[in-house]
């Protein structure tokens, strides 16, 4: 008989496995009530009653009314809807923007490309050395034609949680429109929509144990996006496309069974995790704000392994069952240095040689010694082999 | 005259067969024979919503036309 290999995950901030709770409540709408939605036929009325009230489980989930969330493919696409759906409001002025210079992808090449098409100007907030911008700088870059601020809550790469308190009281004090990527924080801390003057959000599934494919977006009653495609009308016109109902439900599933327990472990996993990993190899160090603090994330540890090229790391783990990445999923395939980390100050040579770990509700101690010790041999290995890497180990 | 002192949900502009999914919902959190005072368009809306509810074992306690919607009064079925 052969033994089970034993592998490690911690690539969570890309994606997570789903929950089985999640799945078991997915699957009668892929083998039964697997009517469209929009249907009017006995069955069609059971996929819309799934439908409806998950739309309320997520509503719920973010303190907002159920007729102000609609569902989406996913995060990029919440976030697209968000932003060029708001922006075409517009037509005819140059609306000017304000967003920072760690936003995930989905967020800055499109208003890259919009500014580049000189359809908006655009404003990038820097952030310190934690990745955190300051609010006084919102205040201070906003002009008489700013219509929208689009902030990224829990940064995918370090791990960074701004404050969204005071952002909203100056965005709503000024009548500018106030978009939330959530993506990475939702379920991790709670977000309340009202409390927090946000006009609207954009969450997704499978970083939270849901499955790939689905996500939302909550937008304030009273705010106006127009579609970014057109088709049968769906989601009151503003994302046409038939109702994906097992999705749908595995999503609301997915916010249900996510605990406040889980994020207490986490934060307790990520501070031993970082302090084993300081004993054996004291020259790394953690990007983003400090563990434990209000401003990180409980799952995300960023760590520049002075030395070492990260993906050199990554490819020596990953022949080890450690499953680790660089930074955001979305262009870890990129050669160059991560703009959010060379944002934080990091020089090129820095960025290359960080490594991001991501922790989920199942991650155990037994997981992160067996990461130690796997990374403590690749470190071993790897250093005498880089002299040539622009990164001196110290 | 309106009971202020039932549930009212707003069901104008929501498409079926979504309104009648809503409703279901919202009933169903009610106490039996509890009301819910629902405000739905005027046309399709209003048959499909009736008929939906009313195929679930709820009842009609009052039903007027306002200008351009409207008002049914539900009561939860007794389960």
């Amino acid at each position: 008989m052969t033994q089970k290999k034993y592998s490690c995950y911690l690539d969570n901030c890309s994606t997570t496995a789903p929950d089985p709770r999640v799945l078991e409540s997915m699957q009668p709408y892929q083998e039964n009530f697997y009517a469209n939605a929009s249907s009017l036929t006995r069955l069609g009325r059971q996929s819309s009653l799934a439908v409806e009230r998950s739309r309320k489980i997520v509503a719920q989930s973010l303190g907002a009314e159920t007729d102000e969330i609609y569902f989406t493919s996913g995060g990029t696409e919440s976030n697209n809807l968000a932003i060029q759906g708001y922006l075409k409001n517009f037509k005819g002025e140059i609306p000017h923007v304000i967003s920072t210079v760690i936003e995930h992808a989905s967020v800055r090449h499109q208003l890259r490309e919009l500014a580049n098409e000189n359809e908006i100007e655009l404003t990038l907030l820097s952030v310190n050395q934690q990745g955190l911008i300051n609010p006084e700088e919102l205040l201070k870059n906003l002009r008489p034609n700013t219509k929208l601020t689009s902030i990224i809550h829990g940064n995918n790469e370090v791990g960074s949680l701004q404050d969204l308190r005071p952002l909203g009281e100056i965005c709503r004090a000024h009548q500018v429109l106030f978009h939330v990527d959530a993506c990475q924080s939702f379920t991790r801390g709670k977000l309340n929509v009202r409390e927090l003057n946000i006009d609207l959000i954009s969450i997704n599934g499978h970083k939270i144990h849901g499955p790939k494919g689905i996500g939302a977006i909550y937008k304030r009653k009273g705010v106006t996006l127009r579609p970014l495609f057109h088709g049968g009308g769906q989601e009151m016109g503003l994302r046409s496309g038939t109702y994906a109902t097992e999705l749908i439900v595995g999503l609301a599933k997915a916010i249900e069974v996510s605990g406040a327990q889980d994020l207490a472990q986490m934060t307790q996993l990520q501070k031993y995790f970082f302090d084993q990993l300081q004993k054996k190899i004291p020259s790394v160090r953690l990007n983003g704000p400090a563990i434990g603090s209000a401003q990180r994330l409980c799952h995300n540890l960023n760590i520049i392994f002075p030395g070492i090229n990260g993906r050199d790391l990554l490819q020596w783990v990953s022949d080890h069952q450690l499953f680790l990445s660089t930074g955001s999923a979305c262009s870890s395939g990129s050669l160059s240095p991560s703009p959010v980390l060379t944002a934080l100050g990091l020089s090129a040579g820095e960025a290359l040689s960080s490594v991001r770990f991501g922790l989920s509700k199942w991650t155990k101690r037994e997981d992160l010694d067996y990461a130690l010790e796997k990374l403590i041999l690749a470190y071993k290995e790897l250093v005498p082999k880089n002299d040539g890497f622009i990164y001196p180990h110290p | 005259m309106t009971d202020l002192s039932i549930p009212t949900l707003d069901l104008r502009g929501i498409p079926c067969p979504s309104n009648s999914s809503r409703a279901l919902i919202e009933l169903s959190l009610l106490d039996s024979g509890s009301e819910i005072l629902l405000l739905i368009d005027d046309g399709r809306a209003i048959e499909h919503v009736q008929d939906s509810l009313e195929e679930e074992g709820h009842s009609v306690s009052r039903k007027q036309k306002l200008e351009t919607y409207w008002q049914l009064q539900m009561k939860r079925g007794d389960f």
